[in-house]
């Protein structure tokens, strides 16, 4: 098992990427703390970890509580004994075009996307720097590129990767690595939500043809939090069948 | 439940295996299950890989090849398919240095280094890709470098070389993906290998583990080990990615 006996934060955990995450690392040997705010879906993934024969903590809040993160990372210590992992993937979405955007959907989408993640980094570094170990993995997307509709969801995505960056050199040093990954259209409730036109569109914009399932994202979350790159410090890695070569 | 990674039943090529970052992709690949096709120019150091290999239980055919020959390559990927019974995984690693000062640099050392580092990606990816087609099926690994992304002096082919490898990835991933052929790159920064001992005199390599914020260079088996990830059916959605390996060197 490629992360036996490691422990996990996952945020965003009862749906989604986040839950396909939480699956895959169970699956290779993780505890794993779930973070949601909502809290019965929380409680059905938790279920599922349990079936999987996994062992899990709940912790349902809200990312851009400070409090409530720096408990969350002080339960899942005394709980597991060490925090190795933490995947910073919860965010929301407020989208409207730039005329029509108003200022608390900006200001939601960056205290969630941006600060939230900024938080849970923050809180998780400090058990990892002082057992000088750990794998961070932040979840930026390919709207970083550019995406009609989501200026401030695209703004907060970018933010995130300077922020992975920044805090792959001033963490390295502790042997402590910090990458992202950069999901392109994946098949979850936040796409669901979209009309079969807009579908269509997106779908002809994949050189692979199909939307991402959440389990592909999800496999490169377990090699980055594996010690199958240990010399990967700070990257940014698209998971999108192609949509962006950059 | 999953298990390590898992390449049981698959076939690879891997060009520069006989040392290095290349010996270090086989046996990783061996590690994984996959029996091996070793391409390189020195037989004695493709016989000693493919010993590593035997004694990991897979099957590895040595093919001495010169990767800037047309015919030869070709040759290398019908006895991987004649005589291990099938392709799936190619690794494009050979390649070579010749530094220089520009006005010191000659054409001959220029077309060496081109020829070895970008044309045989040309020659390989062609010829495999005609066996991943047919199959519908291929994984093919580019090791590209930081060196092609950033620059530096006194090397200017090698780096010209490497950032065609890159876009060359790409241009090929987007037009292979239709046949289920996965198209990526491997970006390392600085790796312990026999290449660097020649070329980097240990006063250097001291200085140049400053820029690295993670403050040493790689071991070979820390290129190895994503490379077998893109090999593997775990990256399915990655198509024409860079994926760099460089403790942080260029992000700094």
């Amino acid at each position: 098992m490629r992360l036996k006996d490691k422990a996990a934060i996952v945020t965003g955990a009862a749906r989604g990427i986040g839950e396909a995450v939480v699956y895959r690392f169970i699956e290779e040997g993780c505890r794993v703390t779930l973070c949601d705010m909502d809290g019965d879906a929380l409680n059905t993934v938790a279920a599922k970890v349990k079936e999987l024969g996994g062992s899990c903590l709940t912790a349902m809040g809200n990312i851009t509580d400070r409090n409530f993160v720096q408990r969350m990372v002080e339960d899942t210590v005394s709980a597991f004994g060490s925090l190795d992992i933490l995947v910073n993937n919860a965010a929301i979405t407020r989208d409207a075009i730039l005329h029509k955007m108003s200022e608390q959907q900006w200001d939601e989408v960056i205290e969630v996307n941006l600060k939230g993640s900024f938080n849970c980094l923050q809180a998780a570094a400090i058990p990892m720097r002082q057992q000088q170990s750990g794998s961070i993995i932040n979840v930026s997307s390919t709207s970083r590129f550019g995406n009609p509709g989501q200026l401030n969801y695209s703004a907060a995505k970018g933010g995130v990767v300077a922020m992975t960056r920044t805090a792959a050199i001033e963490l390295a040093r502790k042997n402590v690595r910090c990458n992202c990954i950069s999901p392109g259209t994946i098949w979850t409730d936040m796409l669901k939500a979209v009309t079969e036109s807009v579908l269509e569109t997106l779908r002809a914009g994949i050189p692979l043809g199909r939307f991402g399932d959440p389990k592909e994202v999800a496999e490169l979350a377990v090699f980055l939090a594996s010690d199958e790159s240990t010399y990967l410090i700070g990257q940014t890695i698209n998971v999108d069948g192609g949509s962006f070569m950059i | 439940m999953s298990l390590e990674i898992c390449l049981d039943g698959k076939v690879a090529v891997v060009t520069g295996a006989g040392r290095g970052i290349g010996k270090a992709i086989a046996v990783a690949l061996a590690q994984a299950g996959a029996d091996l096709v070793l391409a390189a120019r020195t037989t004695s150091q493709l016989v000693e890989t493919a010993k590593e290999i035997h004694a990991l239980g897979r099957r590895a055919l040595d093919v001495p090849t010169d990767v800037t020959s047309k015919d030869q390559v070709e040759q290398l990927m019908a006895q991987a398919v004649n005589k291990m019974g099938g392709l799936h995984i190619l690794v494009n690693n050979a390649a070579t240095m010749a530094p220089a000062a520009l006005v010191e640099q000659t054409e001959e050392d220029w077309d060496k280094v081109l020829d070895v580092n970008l044309k045989s990606m040309f020659l390989c990816t062609q010829a495999a890709a005609r066996y991943f087609i047919d199959a519908r099926y291929g994984k093919i690994i580019n090791m590209a470098s930081t060196g092609g992304m950033i620059a530096g002096p006194m090397n200017a082919s090698y780096h010209a070389s490497k950032a065609g490898c890159i876009l060359f990835t790409k241009s090929v991933a987007v037009e292979l993906i239709r046949y289920n052929i996965n198209v990526n790159a491997v970006g390392p920064g600085f790796v312990d290998t026999a290449l660097v001992d020649q070329f980097v005199q240990k006063k250097t390599r001291s200085s140049m583990t400053k820029f690295i914020p993670i403050r040493r260079f790689a071991n070979p088996v820390e290129i190895a080990k994503p490379v077998v990830f893109l090999a593997s059916d775990l990256s399915s959605y990655l198509v024409g990615e860079h994926v760099v390996i460089d403790g942080g060197l260029t992000v700094l």
